[in-house]
């Protein structure tokens, strides 16, 4: 994956280019708004996508917890609405708890760490390949399949559609 | 800019009495300069002459991606036409004064011809074109490789044009101070960690091929870089820019990696002695093998890296704010597949 450029810092280029390059040259009152309303909507998409999958693993738990409290608050209470209530504290709040996702800046730091890591092994492997060293070929061919890995799936989710606008 | 031009002409042309630029018009496309269509009419002595021309012009440094000089090109186009019958745009003019045009630009006679490369294969409608073509393309490219580089660089111009520390003087310090720029240009170009970039850099210099004669090389030999006509004849090698002195093996590894990238069919295209390769090895005498021809599309690949990837990476640091250079993040990584395939990685199915 990718590190930098990140994905809100693509989604700003975008607005940025919206802002600087197209709205000037629209004349078309309607089509004006429109690209207003895309650039706010574009901008609650970077808001909520660094924060997104830590904030559901946290409130997926706060939610568990909520059921289970709001049925013991009940306590005994007879009733079908009563009945109902514990019975989703058993099985929605009895839910196991998710795992606590790291913030998106502790895993971007920390995959980007590991990823120069591999960059800074390159000129090392290199010296020992050329220094006749075999255990260093098979280090380069184990870095090469998890690099393999990584290319794949960098293409497959940063490539969109074949051919590039404006070349013929 | 219409009026700009008006009066550039109306300089250079002292003689004309009159000169009136019509049908003046952007080119869309083109990540590397700007590039407008106009035709001039210029009057001298009651007669007026058309001349359809283009205009090129370097963008603003920051968003540059190749920074080749536009004097530099109209040289080398001046000299290609006058010592070699490979068909080129003939180079009016080149403006070097930023106040002209606002950046350095040229102005280019524009050849007709069509540019719709996709037309020549997969059944596209010029299909029984693209023999005669590529053919062409091939015979052009050795007569281009086989020029005396005295005649087509006589001042040395090409020797490093991106001004980067390429020492042309023989082909061993060309390789090697070529990987030096490929090598420490990882870090000009580090938009992010990638370690595939850095294996890519090494593993070229580990694999230094045998020599062969230094020649100027078109630099951007690829299949959206010709111009041809509705009987198959080439009428122009279009966008000199990263003409350089190098190994003739980075024009034809270039064009074989397009080739593949651009689903196009040049190499394949041509019958007469087994092949593209084998016509160019007749011509040239060079015996470039495939092997060969793989460590170039590697090398050529990397050529083209070091400066795509460092503009990615002032974009990156906003020392602009152009969305072109987001975009060409897909394409380069169509180029570090590229890199991973040419090197033999394992890639798991699917992933390309």
């Amino acid at each position: 994956m990718l590190t930098k450029p990140t994905s809100s810092d693509m989604i700003e280029g975008v607005m940025t280019a919206l802002a600087k390059d197209v709205l000037p040259e629209l004349t078309s009152e309607r089509a004006q708004v429109v690209v207003i309303m895309a650039q706010g909507v574009l901008q609650a998409v970077r808001q909520r996508i660094e924060v997104e999958q830590q904030a559901m693993a946290a409130e997926h738990n706060d939610m568990t917890a909520l059921f289970r409290e709001m049925a013991a608050a009940l306590g005994e209470t007879p009733g079908a609405e009563a009945d109902r209530m514990r019975a989703r504290a058993r099985e929605l709040g009895g839910q196991d708890d998710m795992p606590q996702v790291p913030s998106f800046a502790t895993i971007n730091g920390s995959y980007r760490e590991l990823s120069q890591g591999l960059v800074d092994s390159m000129p090392d492997l290199d010296a020992l390949i050329r220094a006749g060293n075999p255990g260093a070929e098979k280090a380069l061919a184990k870095a090469r399949e998890y690099m393999g890995k990584r290319v794949a799936g960098d293409f497959a989710t940063n490539v969109a559609g074949v051919g590039m606008a404006g070349r013929g | 800019m219409r009026e700009q031009l008006q009066e550039f002409l109306a300089r250079q042309w002292p003689d004309a009495d009159e000169i009136v630029v019509e049908e003046f018009a952007v080119i869309a496309g083109g990540y590397s300069r700007e590039t407008f269509r106009f035709d001039a009419h210029v009057t001298r002595g009651g007669a007026r002459t058309i001349l359809p021309m283009i205009l090129r012009k370097d963008p603003p440094p920051a968003v540059g991606i190749l920074h080749t000089s536009r004097e530099t090109e109209h040289n080398l186009l001046q000299n290609v036409r006058k010592h070699t019958t490979i068909p080129v745009s003939e180079s009016h003019f080149a403006e070097m004064d930023p106040g002209t045009f606002g950046q350095p630009a040229m102005l280019v006679e524009r050849v007709r011809g069509s540019g719709e490369v996709s037309a020549l294969f997969n059944g596209g409608r010029n299909e029984h074109l693209a023999e005669r073509v590529a053919t062409e393309l091939c015979e052009y490219l050795a007569q281009l490789h086989m020029a005396d580089p005295k005649l087509l660089n006589p001042r040395g111009e090409i020797d490093d044009p991106r001004g980067v520390g390429i020492d042309a003087s023989s082909w061993d310090r060309y390789m090697d101070s070529t990987f030096e720029y490929y090598i420490d240009g990882y870090s000009k170009s580090d938009f992010d960690a990638l370690p595939l970039v850095m294996d890519a850099y090494l593993t070229i210099r580990r694999l230094k091929p045998r020599p062969l004669p230094l020649r100027v090389v078109h630099g951007d030999f690829n299949p959206a870089n010709f111009l041809y006509d509705e009987e198959g004849h080439v009428t122009a090698l279009i966008d000199w820019e990263n003409s350089r002195m190098g190994d003739p093996r980075e024009d034809l590894g270039w064009m074989m990696q397009m080739d593949v990238l651009s689903n196009t069919n040049i190499f394949g295209s041509v019958k007469v002695d087994g092949g593209f390769l084998g016509h160019y090895n007749k011509i040239t005498g060079f015996g470039v093998t495939e092997d060969e021809l793989n460590y170039f599309r590697l090398f050529g690949t990397a050529n083209i890296a070091v400066p795509v990837l460092s503009a990615l990476k002032r974009r990156v640091e906003k020392e602009h704010e152009e969305l072109l250079h987001l975009y060409i993040i897909q394409p380069s990584m169509v180029s570090l597949m590229a890199f991973a395939q040419l090197m033999g990685y394992p890639i798991p199915t699917g992933g390309a």
